[in-house]
């Protein structure tokens, strides 16, 4: 058994844009879904939940900083969303750019909002979810021990 | 093709665009899109001129003292170093001053090599536990020191000038000129370099140009600093980087090379992208990119001395899939020793997913929607895909809808 042949038949396909799935397609969450649901947009899980989690704190007036829901500065931490309005925004505890946890933040929708990103597809989210923001994790063999996945 | 329909009347206010003005926007935004891609050498001519005027309208006195160099690191560092070395000559000015005499003139020479030479000897010091490998070449330090001692030496009538004593004595003023380079670098590296990002972009930062210059050129208007801002605008156009200072102004040539493709998912973006070089090149200024992505030199040139290690070591996730890819997802799995355990199709993506047991753990190899493969660890009692996928997910499980 050796899946890296096809894998990379697949790449090939994909890459002359043969694959169902096309780089960078939108996703929108539909009003059906349910908490338990969710998207991942690349390495940043979006899941429906009915409450905000305990011991997160709300961001009263948060600044054009707070769009971003991945701490760090690489291309891969650019997952925004297009604007704060209609958006009712929590923080875990200790979070900041330096954060390793895998929680993020939560966010209640009072008007549908879209989570952007340079690279992946666009997630949209209608109103009246909330949303954790929840972080792909890795394991490092050389520290042993598991991270956050950055890219 | 369309032409640009420029404005035939000069007007005081507008309150809207017509459609015709609208229409031109996009044509306008492309005209500045291709300035910025500019790998013409600098136009010194036209940029001094800019550069000049912006100096008059901002009340300070032109200097004169211009030097051009081959890229913005050198701007960078020579701008914030010489600044700092300015900034001392002030602070202990009134040392100097009191020792310098009427009959100075005849030792303007000696003073100006003194001042020369404790500033080479200063650089040495400054730049001799200075490393990184992109910024810090040996290139540019020389090219930075070079900078600096020629802004001194321009610049050194302007700060001798200024010395009104009573009396003349040569070893006083030479150990006053000592005392000004005489700092405790390790203490006073970060002070020294603090300055290094009060650069202007030139040809790369054009934006505010481009915005303002439609209003200009396209709609006519005239406003109270639209003389300033034409000056700004000629400098801007003109050159790469620049530094701008009281005593001295340091400019970049523009880059050499920019190589750009399409982004996969926004046509009209385009990314930095080269596969047999660098993308964004200066004289002494190599930087590679694939897809946009900033990578190493190794990754682009000589993918294949890439080591398994390596690209398990990688922590950056894009960075790792573009060494997969240059070193060959077949050849990582092969000189890896890995053994495929499990293997599954992604119901949601299509993409096919393994699991490899390899003498230095598990990894979940997986293609992601953006059409990169990676490599992901997991911990060595995970058996399956799906209790990989389970693992990479974080502290919740959820049911997936989607993946982007």
């Amino acid at each position: 058994m050796n899946g890296i042949e096809e894998m990379l038949k697949e790449l090939d396909e994909a890459r002359a844009g043969n694959h169902k799935v096309q780089p960078g397609h939108s996703y929108r969450i539909s009003e059906a879904a349910s908490v338990g649901d969710g998207v991942w947009q690349g390495d940043l899980g979006l899941e429906i939940i009915d409450s905000i989690p305990k011991g997160y704190t709300n961001i009263s007036n948060p600044t054009e900083a707070a769009l971003k829901l991945v701490p760090g500065q690489t291309q891969g931490s650019r997952h925004c969303l297009d604007s704060l309005d209609g958006v009712e925004l929590y923080w875990p505890p200790n979070y900041g750019e330096n954060y390793n946890g895998l929680m993020g933040p939560a966010f209640k929708l009072n008007k549908e909002r879209t989570v952007k990103h340079p690279v992946h597809g666009d997630v949209t989210i209608p109103k009246g979810f909330t949303i954790s923001c929840n972080y792909q994790r890795e394991y490092d063999f050389e520290l042993r021990k598991e991270r956050r996945m950055r890219d | 093709m369309n032409e640009i329909k420029k404005a035939t009347k000069r007007v005081k206010k507008i309150d809207s665009l017509t459609k015709e003005q609208e229409s031109q926007m996009g044509l306008w935004a492309d005209i500045w899109i291709e300035k910025s891609k500019c790998t013409d050498p600098t136009n010194r001519e036209e940029f001094e001129d800019g550069c000049k005027k912006c100096y008059e309208y901002s009340g300070e006195r032109w200097h004169n003292n211009v030097v051009y160099v081959d890229n913005p690191c050198i701007v960078s560092l020579a701008g914030t170093t010489t600044g700092y070395i300015l900034e001392q000559f002030y602070a202990n000015f009134e040392n100097i001053v009191k020792h310098v005499g009427s009959d100075r003139e005849k030792y303007d020479g000696a003073f100006k090599e003194c001042i020369l030479s404790n500033a080479d000897t200063f650089l040495d010091k400054l730049f001799e536990n200075v490393s990184d490998e992109e910024l810090f070449l040996e290139y540019n330090i020389q090219k930075t020191k070079e900078c600096v001692l020629k802004i001194l030496d321009n610049a050194y009538f302007d700060i001798i000038d200024d010395f009104k004593a009573e009396t003349t004595d040569k070893n006083k003023v030479y150990e006053a000129i000592a005392k000004v380079f005489d700092v405790n670098i390790k203490l006073e590296k970060k002070k020294i370099f603090a300055n290094w990002n009060k650069y202007i972009g030139g040809t790369l930062w054009l934006s505010w140009q481009a915005y303002e210059s439609f209003f200009d050129v396209i709609c006519g208007l005239d406003h109270d600093k639209l003389e300033e801002a034409r000056a700004y605008r000629k400098a801007q156009e003109n050159a790469g980087h620049w530094f701008p200072h009281s005593f001295f102004t340091i400019v970049s040539e523009r880059p050499n090379t920019i190589c750009l493709k399409k982004d996969i998912r926004f046509s009209e973006n385009q990314i930095l992208h080269c596969e047999d070089g660098p993308a964004f090149a200066y004289k002494g200024l190599n930087m590679y990119f694939i897809n946009g992505v900033k990578v190493n030199e190794q990754i682009v040139m000589h993918p294949e001395t890439l080591t398994v290690e390596q690209i398990n070591s990688e922590q950056n996730k894009d960075v790792q899939s573009i060494m997969i890819d240059r070193f060959g997802g077949y050849n990582y799995i092969k000189e890896s020793d890995s053994v495929c355990i499990d293997k599954r199709k992604d119901e949601i993506t299509g993409y096919t997913e393994s699991l490899y047991e390899s003498p230095v753990g598990k990894r979940l190899v997986v293609v992601c929607p953006t059409v990169r493969m990676y490599a992901l660890g997991v911990p060595d009692n995970i058996k399956t895909c799906q209790e990989a996928q389970d693992y990479l997910s974080g502290e919740r499980k959820f049911r997936v809808l989607h993946r982007t």
